[in-house]
């Protein structure tokens, strides 16, 4: 790894677990996790930089439990041998004494003493300083405003059993949009693998499409009205399924808003097929309790409920079998299935409608319906028969899945859009998804 | 705590350091949370987070730029420093602006969360065990499937010094306290939840408070079970100081954020309706309206001495009878827009940059009662607790759901509906406010996010109930 940092901070993580595991108390299991990264970060507004940061961060975790107790502790380490074993003394004695001073848990706190182990290593073909200098190059002419970030990332599980587990990767993300007064079109470059030649094919792709943005802006009134959701958009409404929707635990908890579908009471259209697929690389084959994960989920296949996110944890207390999700039991590589229409065919398919290439800050409306609100943003057009007239007014809509992804779809396209996850909230996120395009018969704009 | 204090070796390496660079700054952040959490009188994992790091911040050309690590050795300073000068000089020539050193300024001082029992105070399992018996109340029917009540302590220190001699150590101790009482009927869940959010110590864990609370909601959720759904229509509408607090951040705080206004957010949080000359001439609301940053009221959540650029926090009124006069802008954005600046570039910790924020962003309280303004309401209701929210990049067309609501008729509480939903646009809603109780509460929540790259803060929000006119409910 190209991180005297990380180098330091895995070879710590691996000292202190050694030592936990070999300290436990009687009947007693522990799992260690370590997330890292050496990252650099810079920010633009109108191609200026507005900060540059790099970040050296190392986190581990101690999971402790007995029978019917467990402490999960997060510290972080400084890659420094002695001071990070004496953080570990330290934690590993409190932790053991807050278990003996704690209330009993409802369920039994049990993971797989199968043991497992993998190895996965993602390298880079990119050069920092050649990533910026293309930035200023080719976002030469235009108002660009976004970040972009890169660095090695790694991540590594062990058990009390014997399971090991070490994934590394490294990778740059350019999450940017380019401005005409207060109109804006976004992009998304990602990968391991800097092109040239594409990110300049991008710019002139961006330039035509600003040329139909430069068009005068319609207004709309709040109405129904046929929509053909681009990838990215269907990437932020599955954006809504990746905390929750999914979840074991959230649905025996009455906090799933699919109640209605895992229960058979909705069925979705047939079209729609929904999976974790982790064959896609965007994060790892192994979960934070240190299992192994499954190669694919599905959560909805033809339209209809197939399977939740269940955690070993989880599938004790409601005496369930375990699929050896994650804690969080939540989707980290989700694909939509593809469809027939074709890219050239979709204007002409959605005759005269909402062209809608991005949506923003959704949120449930009323989950029992699985319902949603949520607004249009960044390059949205009025149709009409086939053709582009111009940009919307950003609209409000309110719908139910239940109708978008049930009776009000259509078709879907051929193509899908593989999107890293380009969350950086307190770190950078690994995962992604993989969507179509969908032209829906009629979205509800309610503002 | 952990064996991580290393502040004054810290401070040797930064005075040993600083002819390298013009100027040189740098901050250090402990942080130690515990999280416990009981659902249905049974604990689930307790979680402790130890946290520590810190920031470089380095001056060069008019330019600041940042290098952060958790490594607080002598080599993982030095490392730090050098990707810190090195990245900087090298942006500085593609530069947002030249700021100069004005914009931090040399301040010795300190602060520290006026608690009244410190967190020792109460043990583990006597804090388990109070959370324990609030689930215990809300178990008042077996349609009360799902109880929660989870409590999160946090302690943090800061510490800020300066290549110019500025000294600034600062102390928090937070606690965020919820209550969940969900409940079923057939295919029907409601739920009725209750939020603490506060400087406080562990005088928050008061059970005659929280017991009594945990069975209100529970009957709520009950209530809410039996009730039918909310009217649709053009209703008058009190909004309770636990939903105000959402539309004063999403409506008033974002878009008074300078940086947004500036531009910086515009990829990513977005931008704003508000416009540099909109500042001492746009009439943002009614003349009820008064909202000030006030960063120093008794145990409100976000309430500090100096921002991050370390300038002192005082109460500045933003909108004054409804006129809009100041912005959510530190000193860098005071630079580059010429608004007069409020103690608000904040960061989350010590692996992010500050940023222009909220704090404790508050709408005055007036001078009559919650009767009187009850009493004022022919035909409309009163909405209690944020459930949802949703509003566009430029901060203009919102909507807001909340768990509870009653009508009013003729000036009389009547019977509870379900699943009250408005929406509206921020200028016209804030023009249609009528009036403003003189009962006040605070509130405050943990989790506003913004920035590339991303950080969540803590920010408090103090209000009155409030009474708009003609809002869209659906
Ligand atoms: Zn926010």
């Amino acid at each position: 790894m190209n991180s005297t940092y990380l180098n330091q901070i895995n070879s710590s993580y691996n000292i202190c677990s050694d030592f936990i595991f070999k300290n436990l108390a009687p009947n007693m299991t522990a799992i260690t996790y370590l997330e890292g990264e050496d990252t650099l970060y810079v920010r633009f507004n109108n191609l200026r930089v507005r900060q540059n940061t790099e970040v050296e961060q190392g986190t581990m975790t101690m999971t402790l439990f007995t029978k019917h107790k467990s402490i999960k502790n997060e510290y972080c380490l400084t890659g420094k041998e002695r001071i990070d074993l004496l953080n570990t003394k330290i934690i590993l004695r409190k932790a053991i004494d807050s278990l003996n001073h704690s209330l009993e848990e409802n369920s039994s706190y049990q993971i797989s003493p199968h043991v497992t182990e993998s190895k996965t290593e993602f390298k880079a073909f990119y050069n920092k300083e050649d990533i910026i200098a293309a930035i200023f190059q080719d976002a030469y002419s235009f108002d660009f405003n976004g970040i972009v970030h890169f660095g090695p990332i790694i991540r590594a599980a062990r058990n009390s059993y014997g399971s090991r587990h070490f994934f590394s990767t490294d990778f740059f993300n350019l999450d940017y949009s380019l401005f005409l007064g207060n109109k804006s079109i976004k992009s998304l470059y990602c990968g391991f693998e800097w092109d040239q030649k594409k990110f300049n094919k991008n710019f002139i792709t961006h330039k035509q499409n600003l040329k139909s943005l430069a068009k005068t802006t319609i207004s709309l009134s709040p109405n129904k009205y046929r929509v053909y959701l681009a990838p990215t958009a269907v990437n932020e409404l599955a954006q809504m399924l990746s905390w929750r929707a999914a979840s074991q635990k959230a649905y025996r908890q009455g906090n799933s808003p699919f109640k209605k579908l895992i229960e058979n009471h909705v069925k979705l259209s047939k079209h729609i097929t929904i999976k974790e697929n982790k064959t896609l690389g965007l994060s790892t084959p192994f979960s934070t309790l240190a299992e192994r994960s499954m190669e694919q989920m599905i959560f909805v296949e033809n339209g209809q409920f197939l399977e939740l996110f269940t955690s070993t944890k989880t599938a004790n207390e409601y005496q369930l079998k375990s699929n050896f999700a994650d804690s969080n039991e939540a989707f980290q590589s989700l694909e939509i299935s593809p469809g027939l229409l074709e890219e050239k065919e979709i204007l002409k398919s959605l005759d005269t409608g909402l062209f809608i290439s991005n949506l923003h800050y959704l949120n449930w409306s009323n989950e029992s319906e699985a319902r949603i609100t949520g607004m249009t943003r960044n390059g949205c057009f009025w149709v009409k028969d086939g053709v582009i007239q111009g940009p919307i007014q950003d609209l409000r809509f309110d719908d139910s899945f239940y109708h978008l992804w049930g009776d009000g779809l259509e078709s879907i396209t051929n193509f899908q859009e593989l999107e890293f996850d380009t969350n950086t909230y307190d770190k950078r996120h690994l995962g992604g998804k993989k969507t179509p395009g969908m032209i829906i018969n009629e979205m509800n704009f309610t503002l | 705590m952990l064996m991580y204090s290393h502040l004054n070796e810290l401070k040797q390496y930064l005075s040993e350091a600083h002819r390298q660079i013009d100027y040189l700054a740098l901050k250090y952040v402990q942080r130690h949370s515990q999280n416990l959490r009981i659902v249905n009188e049974r604990p689930e994992e307790i979680k402790n987070e130890f946290d520590c790091g810190f920031r470089l911040e380095v001056f060069y050309d008019g330019h600041f730029g940042y290098a952060c690590t958790s490594d607080t050795s002598a080599q993982g300073f030095q490392r730090c420093l050098d990707k810190a000068i090195r990245m900087t000089k090298k942006l500085s020539c593609n530069k947002i602006y030249p700021f100069s050193l004005k914009t931090r300024p040399k301040i010795v001082g300190s602060y520290k969360s006026q608690i009244q029992r410190s967190f020792d105070s109460l043990t583990l399992q006597e804090i388990q065990k109070i959370l324990r018996d609030c689930t215990l109340e809300m178990k008042i029917h077996d349609s009360i499937f799902n109880r929660l009540a989870e409590a999160k302590l946090s302690h943090l220190e800061e510490y800020t010094i300066d290549s110019l001699g500025t000294e600034i150590g600062q102390s928090f101790h937070l606690i965020n306290l919820d209550l969940v009482a969900r409940g079923i009927s057939g295919n029907e869940i409601q739920s009725r939840t209750s939020n603490m959010c506060l400087q406080i110590g562990s005088e928050a864990f008061l059970k005659n408070h929280l017991l009594p609370l945990s069975k209100k909601l529970a009957e709520q959720t009950l209530e809410l079970l039996s009730a039918n759904n909310c009217p649709k229509g053009k209703f008058d509408v009190i909004l309770a100081p636990d939903q105000m607090y959402m539309q004063i951040h999403e409506t008033v705080g974002h878009p008074l954020e300078m940086d947004r206004i500036l531009g910086d957010e515009r990829n990513f949080a977005g931008s704003s309706f508000i416009k540099v000359s909109d500042f001492g001439n746009l009439q943002y609301g009614s003349e009820k309206m008064n909202i000030t940053f006030e960063p120093g009221r008794f145990s409100e959540v976000a309430s500090y001495s100096y921002d991050d650029s370390h300038l002192k926090a005082e109460k500045i009124h933003l909108i004054k009878n409804g006129l809009l006069t100041r912005g959510l802008g530190g000193l860098e954005s005071f630079e580059r827009s010429q608004i007069s600046p409020v103690a608000n570039f904040r960061s989350s910790s010590w692996n992010r940059a500050p940023i222009d924020r909220m704090a404790n962003l508050n709408l005055e309280p007036g001078e009559t009662p919650l009767e009187t303004l009850i009493s004022k309401v022919e035909n409309g209701m009163i909405m209690l607790t944020n459930r949802t929210w949703s509003i566009d990049d430029f901060r203009d067309k919102f909507q807001f759901g909340c768990e509870f609501a009653q009508v009013i008729r003729n000036g009389k509480l009547q019977e509870v509906v379900k699943n009250p939903n408005y929406h509206g646009r921020s200028l016209e809603f804030w023009n249609q406010l009528v009036d403003v109780s003189i009962e006040n509460e605070t509130h405050g929540t943990h989790n506003c996010g913004k920035g590339e790259p991303s950080q969540v803060i803590h920010v408090g929000h103090s209000s009155p109930f409030a009474l708009f006119k003609n809002v869209e409910v659906f």
